[in-house]
């Protein structure tokens, strides 16, 4: 058990403090733990099988699914990003604004949002900073508070739907939470959470929401803005917005159907790979293979360690800490969550609580809010600091590639350090009001 | 090293950059009453004539054949424009034979039938007056040379029999370099020539080469991480931009379908891979300063080409 839970938190150490790539030190965590299991005899044969090895293959083949629905929104969004149709909707809403600062730090604000629910954190931030990025030169204003909106409301944008982000995908798949009870409790609290992220850096940033042009001078450059450039391939185009319409139906009714995300996720890829015409193997390299590879390491570990009793130990003192109160087990697990996420990445402390959480619900617990609340917390506790995130990261490190402009530890600590707080007791707060009020969505 | 997060971003950053109009293009378009269809019995000739006919039927334009031979015309010259005039009716054009007008150099006579005649295009073989296997792939004859620096039309050339005659104008390639100002009018002469149901791309292709020689010669005054594969598209994706929103905005009015494809390469090869892949029609600009890259890679684009080529 120490041998494995040193394997566990020395991996998570590694990829916190980036002394390996992730992928590789979730791999070799996943070794080592292997090896370590195999040693100590933790691993019984699965059922038809002689080897104690196998179980790894079990502990794998369990959590396939998730592979499946990152492999499949992989693709999907790969062709949906390279036909232009979210390049060409961001340019005919920033036209709205007729350039003006404030109106273009609102939009700005509901893309990352929007754009992330619908495209994952990744590929949506890349299309809004990119978007913030040119428009902000045209305009001649100062990009951070464009690209800090993104940066910090990207996370929210992950908690509008089960697919909207990584994290939320995984936890929604080990729970089994149904698509529809999302919009019920993660989508206001993504809306309520990136309208604070979204006051509180207008106030930050006030002096620098303001233009050296006329408003004359503004409508003018963003008229000049011809969306029409940006359609790859009109066929595609329309065709990718029909794929992804009827992905998010598919994802909505796959309880209903008796299938699997994956089957959804997995057919909407290829739909849009056969339709659209794009070379294959061009789409299929566009999925993060480190991503999977950096899972299965998780899964591994995470699989040992269960086999050690030491998760379902660290489930019992949750609840023996929290006296056996479901609400208090709920702020705590919130809390760890929050704190967590902007040091570690979210994802190794949402795999780490799964079996957690399946243990207290073999002690009788109700789950559903512990689900809920993770989802919350691993998500948005990613804003307090500039590597908590991958939206984060991409948006600082695209400001600087493309503007030459720095947003040290300091500055994002201090606003997304204040932001978070600010978000963090809302969002203990409305776990609260769902708890108090029972208004937990019922399976 | 450029990482795929880096090639993402480029390649949206240049998508976002391509938006950034400064001055829309207007793709006005052409109106086509009389095409001049000379002809020199190669092998090429078929395809010129249908390729002839078919856009002067969709125009409801006349195709006028000439055989400029250099000399006087003899009578078999005048059999067998007969003969074309013949095989262009049976396509559904209209077509009337042209008598030569004046003796002198091929280029001159074609000339003066363009000039006599009012012709907007001019469809001929290449090498004109001589078969490819006797000149050479490497030859384009004096009179197409002639011609590219002197025809106010545009010529296009069938420099190879082509394969598609039944479906001409299906796609068409509207081939742009960094010199995107040049490829206005290929557009336009491409939206000319496309089917009403067909396919038209605009390839624009950054020259590799151009840019490895300038990074050469500037040595360390320039910044070789920017010269990537994914950079140098993001630059011509700007660079093209503006023709490829008139383009898609036409074509949308239009209900062809259109398809911007943004490549780094060597122009030349890689419009006529893309070119043979879809057996069409390639469409390029041309300049009248003969010492310019855009007049060289007009040349290269013929040279290279399997296909029929309008240089507009």
């Amino acid at each position: 058990m120490v041998a494995l839970g040193l394997i566990m938190v020395g991996t998570y150490a590694l990829i916190a403090f980036e002394v390996l790539h992730k992928s590789l030190a979730a791999m070799l965590g996943a070794i080592a733990a292997v090896i370590a299991a195999l040693a100590f005899g933790l691993f019984s044969p699965p059922p038809g099988s002689t080897r104690p090895f196998d179980h790894v293959h079990e502990i794998i083949g369990h959590e396939v699914g998730i592979i499946g629905v990152l492999v499949g929104t992989a693709i999907l969004v790969d062709v949906a990003s390279r036909s232009g149709l979210f390049h060409f909707i961001a340019v005919k809403i920033v036209k709205r604004t007729k350039g003006d600062p404030q109106q273009l730090f609102f939009f700005i604000t509901l893309l990352a949002v929007l754009f992330v629910a619908l495209l994952t954190i990744a590929p949506g931030t890349l299309i809004v900073v990119s978007l913030a990025l040119v428009v902000t030169k045209s305009l001649d204003l100062d990009p951070k508070p464009y690209i800090m909106t993104i940066a910090i409301c990207a996370n929210s944008g992950a908690l509008v739907t089960l697919a909207s982000g990584v994290c939320t995908l995984m936890l929604a798949t080990a729970s089994g939470l149904p698509y529809m009870a999302f919009f019920r409790v993660t989508t206001p609290m993504a809306f309520i959470s990136a309208g604070i992220a979204y006051l509180m850096l207008k106030r930050f940033y006030k002096a620098q929401l303001v233009s050296k042009m006329t408003a004359e001078e503004q409508a003018e450059v963003v008229a000049g803005f011809d969306e029409w450039a940006l359609v790859k391939d009109r066929r595609i185009f329309y065709r990718c917005a029909v794929i992804l319409g009827l992905t998010i139906v598919g994802f909505a009714l796959a309880g209903k159907m008796n299938v699997g995300l994956d089957m959804i996720a997995i057919t909407g890829g290829m739909a849009a790979l056969f339709l659209s015409g794009n070379d294959p193997e061009d789409a299929i390299k566009m999925v993060k293979w480190p991503v999977i590879l950096f899972f299965v390491g998780l899964f591994i570990i995470i699989g040992a360690v269960e086999a050690t009793g030491l998760l379902s130990s660290l489930a019992l003192w949750i609840v023996g800490l929290s006296g056996g109160s479901e609400l208090a087990t709920l702020m705590l697990m919130s809390v760890f969550a929050l704190l967590t996420s902007g040091v570690v990445d979210n994802i190794p402390i949402a795999a780490t609580f799964i079996p957690v959480i399946r243990t207290l619900g073999e002690q009788g617990i109700s789950v559903d809010p512990l689900w809920w609340s993770l989802i919350l917390a691993a998500n948005l506790g990613g804003n307090s600091t500039p590597v908590g995130s991958i939206s984060s990261v991409i948006a600082l490190s695209a400001l600087e590639k493309e503007r030459k402009i720095k947003i040290g530890w300091g500055e994002f600590l201090k606003y997304g350090g204040a932001i978070l707080a600010i978000q963090s007791t809302v969002i203990l707060g409305y776990l609260l009001l769902f708890s108090t009020l029972d208004l937990w969505p019922v399976r | 090293m450029e990482t795929d997060d880096d090639n993402s971003l480029n390649a949206s950053m240049g998508s976002f950059e391509a938006a950034v109009v400064k001055s829309k293009i207007d793709l006005k378009p052409i109106q086509l009453e009389r095409v001049l269809l000379a002809v020199d019995r190669s092998n090429q000739d078929p395809s010129a004539i249908a390729l002839a006919a078919d856009v002067a039927k969709r125009s409801n334009a006349i195709v006028h054949v000439l055989f400029a031979e250099g000399t006087e015309q003899t009578q078999a010259a005048r059999d067998y424009v007969i003969e074309c005039v013949g095989r262009a009716k049976e396509r559904g054009a209209q077509a009337e034979p042209v008598e030569q007008l004046i003796v002198g150099e091929r280029h001159q006579q074609l000339l003066k039938a363009r000039e006599t005649l009012g012709a907007k295009l001019i469809v001929i073989s290449a090498p004109y007056g001589a078969e490819v296997n006797v000149t050479g792939d490497e030859s384009l004859s004096t009179t197409i040379d002639a011609l590219l620096a002197e025809s106010k039309s545009p010529l296009l050339i069938v420099r190879h029999p082509h394969e598609e005659l039944v479906e001409s104008f299906k796609e068409v390639i509207v081939a742009a370099t960094l010199h995107a100002k040049e490829a206005v009018d290929a557009a336009r002469w491409a939206l000319k020539l496309v089917e009403p149901s067909g396919q038209l791309t605009l390839l624009a292709v950054a020259d590799v080469d151009t840019v490895a020689e300038a990074a050469e010669l500037l040595g360390d005054q320039v910044d070789k991480s920017a010269l990537g594969e994914e950079a140098l598209k993001r630059a011509e994706l700007r660079a093209v931009g503006a023709l490829a929103a008139a383009i898609t905005k036409r074509t949308a009015e239009e209900g062809i379908n259109s398809t911007v494809d943004v490549r780094a390469g060597k122009p030349a090869l890689l419009i006529a891979q893309a070119a043979d892949a879809k057996h069409c029609v390639v469409c390029v600009g041309r300049t009248a300063d003969r010492t310019s890259p855009t007049w060289h890679h007009m040349l290269d684009v013929i040279l290279n080409a399997h296909h029929p080529v309008l240089v507009a």
